[in-house]
């Protein structure tokens, strides 16, 4: 569904993303992996179309991105950024809704969704509190529950998240990645960046470790997670074993 | 009814209210209902003096709709303004268009006189409308155009090429005022500080039809913009186009800003002002703070203007006086309720 060959992006005259290919089936999350400045956030950036890439192609459905039309793209594809810079008083509520600007679908249908969204990012008691007076990890839920609106009927969403979890409690990480299993269990894709090894290990079908913006290593959590990819990547010595109670790698630091 | 429409529907009784006043009061004052008889005399069956009739209809009639317009252009494009820089402390002024309308406008008055003489006559008051249009349009284009880099727009180098086109404008205008005679300085004055006393059924046409132009874009901009205060790359995740948005929105607040600031000079304080007002009773969303900017915006203007007429009869005040000395106490006061009360709205 998500093809991307052969993709480098450059910033400010340097190359972050270097030659990246991969393609994702519908169903699919891929976490990525990688230090800080690996080009995580990059790569996302790329594939969400906010950076024009120097060289490479990206096919949503065997369609060019970038000749998708960004109101058309925008109803499938949604992208939850690391940080948010909203300064302005709006209602939770008013947030989520700013996710239905994409589509045309009425404002009846725009209140469930974003009642149904905010239900889902555990935020639905905040639907009337003023977003500024927020917790920073309450912040990122309201910002969950406006891009899952965003995506909510589209049938083959596309789902980008950079550190969801960066400012979450334990249980809310999870939440947050359960509900990235959700779009893709709809048929959609989820692409995830991640530093929480173990998380990545437990949530994603496929593992993408970046170093410098090569790919490192691209393959199950299985394949990926190892202790000698980790340390090559990373520099700390882990140990991996299998995860009690889940056929998943659990690392240990 | 909900609020937001109860409220809306009270400042549209407001405006009312204060354009029935606008024409009520001045130098000779007309009950509200000899106004309102004079309004309708061209149907032939109302009872009304007709020096009455005369100042109502060729005089405070076209005073009070240039006044009405550029006040709730001002409010609409301040609101707008603030929205694009995502900073509430913005204001038209800030992207140049302000400043250089009144360099031109200057420009005009203390240098024009040597080509106002070979002009045809009628032409002559108009010339310095037209060097306030193109002053303000000019800055800002360059100001968009030094904001501009490889990258695309950066509102923040937009935001301090504009300070700067600004505060040259001022210094220009300054340097202007030591070659100008008397009579200039005056006209340079009221310039400076915005009147509505040239009113006329010609600048009213000018105006609407610029100022129709910003308030038929604009709120349909109202969506887009609320997904730009989320952020650049939000707004673009969500399918705004956000350069085209960023150069709609600069242009129609230029055409706006330009129109008014030729039409009647600066005015301070409205686009600044009114929005914070609107967001107060509205919140943050631009579906509703650009109509309560407009209808507050216009509302404030006129009550301004009404005080610029009274408080000196039978001298006029500058309308920039009376904005800025309701707007910035009122201010004042809502910021310290604001920061008294639990939470703002």
């Amino acid at each position: 569904m998500l093809e991307v060959s052969g993709l480098t992006t450059i910033r400010s005259g340097r190359a972050v993303v270097k030659d990246v290919s991969f393609s994702l089936s519908a169903g699919e999350v891929l976490a990525v992996l990688g230090v800080n400045g690996s080009g995580k956030s990059s790569l996302l950036a790329t594939l969400s179309g906010e950076i024009q890439p120097a060289s490479g192609e990206l096919r949503l459905d065997n369609q060019p991105l970038g000749q998708v039309p960004p109101g058309i793209r925008a109803c499938r594809m949604a992208m939850l950024p690391q940080t948010s810079t909203l300064a302005f008083g709006f209602r939770v509520r008013e947030v989520v809704e700013l996710g239905r600007l994409p589509h045309r679908s009425g404002a009846v249908v725009d209140r469930e969704v974003v009642a149904a969204a905010l239900a889902q990012a555990d935020a639905a008691h905040l639907a009337e509190r003023d977003y500024l007076h927020l917790s920073g990890g309450e912040r990122q839920r309201v910002h969950l529950a406006r891009v899952l609106a965003q995506i909510w009927d589209a049938s083959r969403p596309c789902l980008l998240m950079d550190e969801p979890t960066a400012a979450l409690d334990i249980a809310h990480q999870h939440l947050a990645l359960k509900a990235a299993r959700a779009v893709a269990r709809r048929g959609g894709v989820v692409l995830v960046a991640l530093h929480d090894l173990n998380l990545a290990a437990r949530y994603a079908d496929r593992v993408l470790l970046l170093d410098q913006g090569r790919i490192a290593a691209l393959g199950t959590p299985w394949e990926v997670l190892q202790a000698d990819h980790i340390e090559e990547v990373f520099g700390i010595r882990v140990q991996v074993q299998k995860h009690p109670a889940f056929d998943r790698p659990l690392i240990i630091t | 009814m909900k609020r937001s429409e109860t409220i809306i529907a009270l400042l549209i009784v407001v405006l009312l209210l204060s354009m029935l006043a606008s024409l009520a009061s001045g130098a000779v004052p007309i009950a509200p209902t000899d106004v309102v008889r004079s309004l309708f005399a061209w149907t032939g069956r109302a009872d009304v003096s007709a020096t009455e009739q005369i100042i109502v209809e060729h005089i405070r009639l076209p005073r009070t709709l240039m006044g009405a317009i550029i006040g709730a252009t001002l409010g609409l494009t301040g609101a707008a303004m603030q929205g694009l820089f995502r900073n509430p402390l913005a204001d038209p002024g800030l992207i140049g268009v302000s400043g250089g309308a009144a360099l031109g406008a200057a420009l005009v008055i203390v240098l024009g006189a040597g080509v106002v003489t070979v002009l045809p006559g009628g032409l002559e008051p108009y010339l310095t409308t037209l060097g306030a249009f193109v002053g303000g349009v000019l800055s800002t284009v360059l100001v968009y155009r030094l904001g501009r880099s490889v990258h695309g727009s950066s509102v923040a180098s937009m935001l301090l090429a504009g300070v700067a086109i600004t505060t040259l404008s001022g210094a220009l205008i300054g340097l202007l005022g030591y070659l100008a005679d008397n009579a200039m300085l005056r006209t340079l004055t009221f310039w400076n500080m915005g009147t509505l006393a040239h009113a006329s059924y010609e600048r009213v046409a000018m105006l609407a039809i610029c100022c129709a132009l910003v308030w038929w874009r604009l709120p349909r901009r109202a969506k887009a913009l609320n997904a730009l205060l989320l952020g650049e790359s939000e707004a673009h995740h969500l399918g705004v186009s956000v350069e085209r948005l960023k150069l709609e929105l600069i242009v129609l607040t230029a055409l706006g800003v330009a129109a008014s600031v030729a039409a009647a000079g600066l005015i301070g304080f409205v686009g600044l002002m009114v929005p914070h007002f609107a967001r107060l009773l509205f919140g943050p969303d631009h579906r509703r703070v650009f109509p309560a900017s407009m209808l507050i915006g216009a509302s404030l203007l006129l009550f301004a203007d009404i005080a610029a007429r009274l408080l000196l009869l039978p001298a006029e005040l500058p309308l920039g006086i009376l904005t800025a000395a309701i707007g910035a106490p009122f201010f004042l006061a809502l910021l310290v309720r604001m920061r008294a009360g639990p939470g703002h709205a």
